[in-house]
C-alpha cells in the first residue's frame, strides 16, 4: 500500500503526501511548488488559463500529453501522470516555438490567459501534425481571451513552424523509465487530518469500501466536483479513486455494440467512434472544451444525472445500457429508466457504474444531435436533443427521441416514438409531431432560457431534423 | 521592424507576475469580503462571533474600524463597509483577515448579519417610477426639434433598451498591502488608477497623502473595471495591514468579483425621429436613462459621454438629447471600455436601420445621406475638421463588396428555408479626451544612465493594451536608440504624482507626449553638451578631467533648443558633421554635473466642456471608423453567426500597427460580446446568478467573424496628436455594433415589420423576435 500519489513535474518526480495530496492541481502548482505561470480564473473549468498538459497514466499503453484544467483537476488524480507547465516549455530561458509564435503574433496583451493558450496551441500540434484554422479553433475552445479577439492567438497557433516545434513527448518522454508501471499495480491508502483518499486495484475492493463507507465520493475527471469543491459546495473528505482498475480503461468496438469503461475519457471516446459514429464524432466538438474532454469521462456524465447533460440523450437514443457493480457483482440497466428524479438515479449507495454500452446506428439510419446553448461552444445546453430513426422511404419504421432540458431529467419520448411508428412524413404530420413532443415536455425558466424559449426550441428541433435528415 | 509587446516574452513563459505572483513574505495575511446577500436592506446587528472563532481568522473588521468611510470619484456616496443600510447583492459589509486561505471561506459563512428587508429597485422603469436618480438631468439642445418633427414627412419612435456588461477582466481584482515604517503604507494594486488608490486609502485611513505609495506592474485586464473600483479593495487590505501591522493580501474570486463590482450601465433609450422620404433626418429628440446602480460613481460622466455620442457619424439639425441617471439596487455600474460611446452610438445606429426599413431603402444609403461633412458642427457645438467619414463609407462599400453582398443575400433569404442573412455598415466618431477637462494632463519621468540605457515612468497602467510599449517607442525614437535600450518601469505614485487614470483612450496619447517632452528637455541638454565637447579638443573631455579639475565645466542653458542630431545611437552636429556617441554624451553631461533626467508634463491644449449649457469643444480629435457585418441566423435556434466582418479605421499614422490591430480585433469581439452573448440574469430579489464563465457567456473562438478584415487608411492629415497617431483602446469596440445591425436586417427580411431588438440581441431574443 502506498501513502504518496507519485508524478512527474516538469521532468522532476513529485511524491506528494497529506493534506496536499488533496489541494486542487493548481493551487499546488501555484502555492506548493511556486510555478505561478499557470493562472486561475474561474476555478470551474470555463476559461483555461490554467491549462497544463498532463500524460495520465493509462494501464498497457504509453500515454500522450493532453491539455486539461489544473484548477479543477486535484492533485491526487494525477497519479501516474506527467506533467508540463507553462514553465516547463521554454529552454533555459529561451521560449519554445510555440511561446516565439505568440511574441511574434503579437498573441498576448494582458497576457493573463497567455500561458494556458501556450499550453493549448501546445497540445494542438502535440496531436496535429498539420493542423487547419478549425482544428485550432477546436483546440482554442477551452480558453478565453478578453483582450485579443483571437484572431492574433488562431494567428500564433498556425505560424507555429513545425520544423523548429519540439513535441512535449520528445522533450519529456513518457516511457516509463521511472518505475511508473510498478507503482501503479500497488493501491494507495492517504488519511490525514480527517480526510482519506483510497485507490484500490480491483473493483471487489472497490466495493468492499464503498459497502463499508456509503457516503464516500467517487472522484474521476472530477470537471464537476472540483468545480464543486472550489466553489465551496462540496467538502470530500472521502475519495475512492478507481484508475489503477485496469478492466475500466475497456474502450471497445465489439460487433455492434461499443463497450466504454468508467476510466474513458471523452476524448477517447471521441476517437474511439468517429469512424463509426461520425454525428456523434461532430457532437463532441461542441462538447465543452478539450480540456474538459481530456479528463471527463462518459460514465461520469451519465452519473452526473444533470438534465442538461449532453451525452445522455444521445446515450438514449442509442440504446445504451449500463453495467453495474454491486452487492451481486455486475448486473445491468438500461440508462432509458436509469434518471427517476432530478439528479436521482437508479443506484443503490453501495453501487457504482463500470460500463456503458450503446449500439452503432445502422449506415441507412437518420440520426442527428442538437444542442443549443447561449454560446455554441463550451456551453451549457439550454435545450439538446438526439433523434434516430428508421426510415421506410417517406415513412417512420422507427423513431427513438430523447430531450435534455425541458424536464428534470434527460427524458426519452417511448409513447410518441411508439405513436409515430409507420407515420408518413409531410407538413402535417410533422405539425402533429411537434404537438406532441411539445405536449408531452415541461421545461422551467432560468438564466439559460425561459420555458418559452425552451418548448420553441423544442419543436424547432424536430423540425430541424426533419428539414436536414428525413426530407433530402 | 515589428516591436512586440514589451511584456511578450514575461507573459508567454509565465514569468510576467501579476499581483497574486507576488512571493508570500513573513507574516502575511489573506484578506476577504463579507458582503450583502440582500439587495436592500437596514443592517439591524452584524455578529461576526461565531466567524472569528474559526481556526486561522485572524480579525474582522467592519465600518466603525475606517476613519472615513466614504468614497466616490464624482460624488462622494459610497460607503466602503456598510453598517447602516445595504443596497446590493455584493456590498461590502465586512473585511476578514485569516492566515490561510481556507479561513476565509469558512468564516464568510459564520457571519450572520440581522437585515430588515426593504423593497429592491431593479429597473430603469421602477427608478423612474420612483423617481430614484442619481445627479440631475442633462441637457443638449439644438435648433427646435419639436417644431421640425412636427414639420417632417415622416416620423419614427421607440424604446431601445441594453443590458449591462461584466468587464471580465482574467485577473480578479486583486492587491497587497505592505506596512513600511512611520506608518506608511505600500500597496500593490490591480488598478488603472494608482493616484486614486493613493488617495482613497489615505483617507480611509487617516493617513496623508505622503505616507501612501501605490504601484502598479501590470493588470490582467481592467476595461474600465479597475478605474475606480480597485479602489475600495486596496483600502481593505490596507486596513487589514495597518491593523495588523502585517502584509495583507486581498484576491477575489471570479464569483466574488461579479457580485461586488460594476458593470456597464444598462440603458434605456426613447427615440424620436423626423425624415423625409430620402431618408435625411431633420429631427432627433434622445431621452437616455441610465442604471447607475446603488451609487453615482462615474454614472454622470458615462451619461455625458453617452449624450454627446448620440449623433455618431451624422448630423442632425435639430437635436435634443437629455440623460437622466437612475438609481437601483444593482452594483454600482462604472466604466467600461466606450464609457457612453456604444449606448449612444447604438441609439443612432439603430435609427438609420429603422429608416431604411420604413422606406425600404438600403440602410447604407441613409447613413451616406446623413454623414458630417466638413465645417458642420456637432448638436453641442464642435467643428468637424479633417473629416474623413464619408471617404470611409465610400471606401468600404467597394471593398467590402457590399452591394454585391446586398443582392446575394436578398436571392439567399428568398429561397433558404434553414437560414436567413443580413448586412448592415456602422460608422464610429469617437471624441478624444476626458470630457471633465482637469483630467486631460500626465506627467513623465525619463532617467538616462550613462551607459546608454533608459528608465521611463509616467502615470499609465499596462493592462495590456500596450501603452508601455508605445511610451518606450516614443523614448526609443526621441533618442534614437534601441528599443531594448528602454525600460517602462512599473507605475508608482512615488515618481508620477497626481496622475488620471488611464482611461478614455488616452493613456498613450497624454502620456507618450510627457514622456516626449521629459525626453526634449534632456535632448536639450545633451545637444549643447555635444555642441560644446566637438568644440573642445580630446584631451580636455570630461573623461580626461573630471577627476584632476584641470578643466573648466561646460555649462548649459535649460531650455535652449540647438540644432543637434540623434541617430542611431550617436549625436550629430549637421553643420560640422561631428559625431559623439550617445554614450559618450551621456558620460560628459554627467561628469559635468548635468542632470540626466527630465521631468514632462503635457495636457491637450483648448478643450473645454461646460456640461450646464451641453456646449464646448470638449474633444481634441475623433478617432472614425467604418464596419460591414453579415450574420447568418439559424431559423430554428436562433443561432447567429457572424460571416464576415470588414473595418476599416483611420488610426493616423498609427504608432505600432501590430499593437493596434490586436485592439481593434479585441474591441470588436468584446463589443460582439455586449451586443449578442452576454447576458447579465438577475433573479427577481436582484441576485445576480451569472457570475462565472459557465454561466456568463464572453466570445470564444468560435465567434469571431468567420471572415475578419481589418484595415487602416492612411492618413497623414492628424498632425494634432502624438506621433500623428490616434487613440485605439476604445473606439472599435463600436464598429461591432454592425453586427447588432446585421441581425436587425435580417429579421426584417423574414419578419417584414421593423423589429424591435434589444442589447444583447442573445439566441433567445432572435429565436423570439422571429416569432410573428
Amino acid at each position: 500500500m502506498r501513502n504518496s500519489v507519485t508524478f512527474y513535474l516538469n521532468g522532476v518526480k513529485k511524491e506528494v503526501r497529506g493534506k496536499n495530496v488533496f489541494l486542487p492541481l493548481s493551487s499546488y502548482l501555484r502555492y506548493e511548488a511556486h510555478l505561478t505561470g499557470t493562472k486561475v480564473v474561474c476555478a470551474e473549468g470555463d476559461c483555461g488559463a490554467c491549462t497544463i498538459m498532463a500524460a495520465k497514466w493509462r494501464p498497457g499503453s504509453e500515454s500522450n500529453y493532453q491539455s486539461i484544467n489544473s484548477c479543477i483537476a486535484m492533485t491526487f488524480a494525477m497519479d501516474g501522470a506527467r506533467l508540463v507547465t507553462v514553465e516547463g516549455m521554454a529552454e533555459k530561458d529561451q521560449p519554445c516555438e510555440v511561446q516565439e509564435s505568440m511574441i511574434r503574433n503579437f498573441g498576448g496583451q494582458c497576457g493573463f490567459c497567455t500561458p494556458g493558450f501556450v499550453m493549448a496551441i501546445t497540445s494542438l500540434h502535440e496531436e496535429k501534425a498539420k493542423p487547419t484554422l478549425q482544428n485550432a479553433k477546436n483546440y482554442l475552445t477551452g480558453n478565453l481571451c478578453r483582450c485579443t479577439g483571437y484572431l492574433p492567438i488562431l494567428q500564433a497557433a498556425m505560424d507555429v513552424d513545425v520544423n523548429k516545434h519540439v513535441t512535449l513527448k520528445t522533450k519529456y518522454p513518457t516511457v516509463d523509465a521511472g518505475g511508473l508501471t510498478q507503482l501503479m499495480s500497488e493501491p494507495v491508502l492517504i488519511t490525514t487530518d480527517g480526510y482519506e483518499y483510497y485507490a484500490p486495484t480491483t473493483l471487489e475492493e472497490a466495493y468492499r469500501y464503498k459497502s463499508l463507507h456509503l457516503d464516500v465520493i467517487l472522484f474521476s475527471g472530477a470537471t464537476d466536483l472540483g468545480v464543486q469543491i472550489n466553489k465551496g459546495h462540496l467538502i470530500a473528505k472521502r475519495i475512492l479513486s478507481l484508475h489503477l482498475i485496469k478492466d475500466l480503461y475497456q474502450q471497445q468496438i465489439l460487433g455492434s455494440e461499443v463497450v466504454v469503461g468508467a476510466r474513458v475519457t471523452l476524448s477517447e471516446l471521441q476517437k474511439l467512434i468517429a469512424k463509426e459514429i461520425p454525428t456523434l464524432d461532430n457532437f463532441l466538438n461542441i462538447f465543452a472544451s478539450l480540456q474538459i474532454k481530456n479528463a471527463a469521462t462518459l460514465v461520469g456524465n451519465v452519473a452526473n444525472a444533470s438534465p442538461i447533460a449532453d451525452t445522455t440523450p444521445v446515450l438514449m437514443v442509442l440504446d445504451a445500457e449500463l453495467d453495474i457493480f454491486g452487492k451481486n457483482g455486475k448486473t445491468t440497466r438500461p440508462l432509458k429508466d436509469f434518471y427517476i428524479g432530478y439528479k436521482k438515479i437508479n443506484l443503490q449507495k453501495d453501487e457504482f457504474i463500470t460500463h456503458v454500452r450503446f449500439q452503432i446506428p445502422e449506415q441507412q439510419d437518420k440520426i442527428e444531435n442538437y444542442k443549443v446553448s447561449q454560446r455554441r461552444d463550451l456551453d451549457i445546453s439550454t435545450v439538446n436533443a438526439s433523434f434516430n430513426f428508421k426510415m421506410d422511404g417517406n415513412k417512420i419504421k422507427t423513431a427513438k427521441i430523447a430531450f435534455g432540458g425541458v424536464a428534470a431529467t434527460t427524458i426519452r419520448l417511448c409513447d410518441i416514438e411508439r405513436k409515430i411508428e409507420g407515420v408518413e412524413i409531410n407538413a402535417q404530420s410533422v405539425k402533429n409531431i411537434k404537438k406532441l413532443i411539445l405536449d408531452s415536455i415541461k421545461p422551467l425558466s432560468d438564466m439559460r432560457g425561459s420555458a418559452e424559449y425552451r418548448t420553441l426550441l423544442a419543436g424547432n428541433l424536430f423540425e430541424k431534423f426533419v428539414k436536414e435528415q428525413l426530407i433530402l | 521592424m515589428k516591436i512586440t509587446h514589451e511584456s511578450a516574452k514575461g507573459h508567454v513563459t509565465g514569468q510576467a507576475e501579476y499581483i497574486d505572483d507576488r512571493p508570500l513574505v513573513g507574516r502575511e495575511v489573506f484578506v476577504d469580503v463579507y458582503y450583502s446577500p440582500v439587495a436592500h436592506a437596514k443592517i439591524l446587528k452584524i455578529d461576526v462571533s461565531e466567524a472569528l472563532k474559526v481556526e486561522g481568522v485572524i480579525a474582522i473588521y467592519q465600518a466603525s474600524d475606517l476613519y472615513h468611510n466614504i468614497w466616490g470619484n464624482i460624488f462622494i456616496d459610497q460607503p466602503f463597509l456598510a453598517d447602516k443600510l445595504v443596497q446590493y447583492v455584493g456590498e461590502p459589509i465586512a473585511v476578514i483577515a485569516a492566515d490561510n486561505r481556507d479561513a476565509l471561506m469558512r468564516a464568510k459563512k459564520k457571519i450572520a448579519v440581522d437585515f430588515e428587508i426593504l423593497k429592491p429597485t431593479l429597473s430603469i422603469s421602477k427608478a423612474r417610477e420612483k423617481k430614484l436618480f442619481l445627479g440631475p438631468e442633462r441637457k443638449i439642445l439644438r435648433g427646435d426639434p419639436d417644431l421640425a418633427l412636427s414639420q417632417a414627412p415622416h416620423q419614427l419612435k421607440g424604446v431601445i433598451k441594453m443590458q449591462g456588461q461584466d468587464h471580465f477582466y482574467l485577473e480578479s481584482q486583486a492587491c497587497i498591502a505592505y506596512p513600511k515604517e512611520d506608518g506608511q503604507i505600500e500597496i500593490h494594486s490591480s488598478s488603472q488608477h494608482p493616484s486614486e488608490v493613493q488617495q482613497m486609502v489615505a483617507e480611509a485611513l487617516n493617513l496623508k497623502f505622503h505616507q501612501v505609495v501605490c504601484i502598479v506592474k501590470r493588470m490582467g485586464g481592467a476595461f474600465g473595471g479597475k478605474e475606480t473600483q480597485a479602489g475600495p479593495f486596496a483600502v481593505y487590505a490596507a486596513l487589514v495591514a495597518k491593523r495588523l501591522n502585517r502584509p495583507a493580501r486581498l484576491i477575489l474570486t471570479k464569483d466574488d468579483d461579479m457580485h461586488i463590482t460594476g458593470k456597464r450601465n444598462p440603458f434605456e433609450n426613447e427615440y424620436e425621429i423626423g425624415f423625409d422620404e430620402h431618408g435625411k433626418i431633420s429631427a432627433v429628440k434622445f431621452h437616455l436613462y441610465s442604471d447607475g446602480g446603488a451609487y453615482a460613481d462615474l454614472s454622470t460622466a458615462i451619461m455625458e459621454r453617452a449624450m454627446l455620442h448620440s449623433d455618431n457619424a451624422y448630423f442632425i439639425p435639430h437635436m435634443l438629447v437629455t440623460g437622466q441617471v437612475c438609481k437601483t439596487n444593482t452594483a454600482s455600474n462604472t466604466a467600461f471600455r466606450g464609457f457612453g460611446g456604444p449606448k449612444g452610438m447604438i441609439t443612432i445606429e439603430n435609427v438609420m436601420e429603422e429608416i431604411a426599413l420604413f422606406l425600404k431603402k438600403d440602410a447604407f444609403d441613409i447613413r451616406e445621406l446623413n454623414t458630417y461633412k466638413s465645417g458642420q458642427k456637432t448638436h453641442y457645438g464642435q467643428e468637424i475638421t479633417d473629416n474623413i467619414l464619408p471617404e470611409l463609407f465610400d471606401k468600404i462599400r467597394k471593398s467590402s463588396d457590399y452591394d454585391i453582398r446586398r443582392k446575394e443575400i436578398t436571392e439567399f433569404n428568398k429561397t433558404s428555408e434553414t437560414h436567413i442573412h443580413g448586412l448592415a455598415a456602422t460608422a464610429i466618431k469617437f471624441g478624444i479626451s476626458f470630457t471633465t477637462r482637469f483630467l486631460n494632463q500626465a506627467n513623465a519621468l525619463v532617467n538616462v544612465f550613462p551607459d546608454g540605457t533608459v528608465q521611463v515612468s509616467t502615470g499609465a497602467t499596462e493592462m495590456g493594451q500596450g501603452v508601455n510599449t508605445k511610451i518606450a517607442q516614443v523614448a526609443a525614437e526621441a533618442f534614437s536608440i534601441d528599443i531594448s535600450d528602454v525600460r517602462v518601469m512599473p507605475t508608482s505614485t512615488e515618481k508620477n504624482s497626481n496622475t488620471s487614470a488611464t482611461a478614455a483612450s488616452s493613456g498613450s496619447d497624454l502620456n507618450g507626449r510627457a514622456t516626449e517632452v521629459a525626453c526634449e528637455i534632456i535632448k536639450s541638454r545633451l545637444s549643447q553638451v555635444a555642441l560644446q565637447v566637438f568644440n573642445r579638443p580630446a584631451e580636455m573631455r570630461g573623461r580626461k578631467v573630471a577627476g584632476t579639475g584641470t578643466a573648466p565645466e561646460l555649462n548649459i542653458e535649460e531650455g535652449k533648443t540647438c540644432k543637434v542630431i540623434f541617430k542611431d545611437g550617436s549625436v550629430i552636429d549637421p553643420v560640422s558633421q561631428q559625431k559623439i556617441s550617445f554614450r559618450d554624451v551621456l558620460q560628459e553631461a554627467y561628469l559635468n554635473r548635468i542632470s540626466l533626467s527630465g521631468y514632462g508634463f503635457y495636457r491637450y491644449p483648448g478643450i473645454y466642456y461646460n456640461k450646464e449649457t451641453g456646449s464646448g469643444e470638449p474633444f481634441y480629435y475623433f478617432t472614425n471608423g467604418v464596419a460591414v457585418s453579415e450574420v447568418s441566423i439559424d431559423r430554428y435556434t436562433g443561432e447567429v453567426k457572424v460571416m464576415r466582418s470588414d473595418i476599416l479605421m483611420d488610426l493616423g499614422r498609427p504608432q505600432n500597427h501590430d499593437i493596434d490591430m490586436g485592439q481593434v480585433t479585441g474591441a470588436f469581439v468584446q463589443g460582439l460580446g455586449w451586443l449578442t452573448s452576454e447576458k447579465l440574469f438577475y433573479d427577481e430579489k436582484g441576485v445576480l446568478k451569472t457570475i462565472s464563465p459557465s454561466t456568463y457567456k464572453i466570445p470564444s473562438v468560435h465567434d469571431i467573424p468567420r471572415v475578419f478584415k481589418v484595415e487602416f487608411i492612411e492618413n497623414k492629415k492628424n498632425e494634432k496628436n502624438l506621433k500623428g497617431s490616434k487613440a485605439v483602446g476604445e473606439p472599435p469596440l463600436m464598429l461591432a455594433i454592425s453586427v447588432w445591425a446585421a441581425i436587425k436586417n435580417a429579421i426584417a427580411h423574414e419578419t417584414k415589420i421593423i423589429p424591435k431588438l434589444t442589447v444583447p440581441a442573445s439566441q433567445e431574443v432572435v429565436l423570439m423576435s422571429l416569432q410573428i
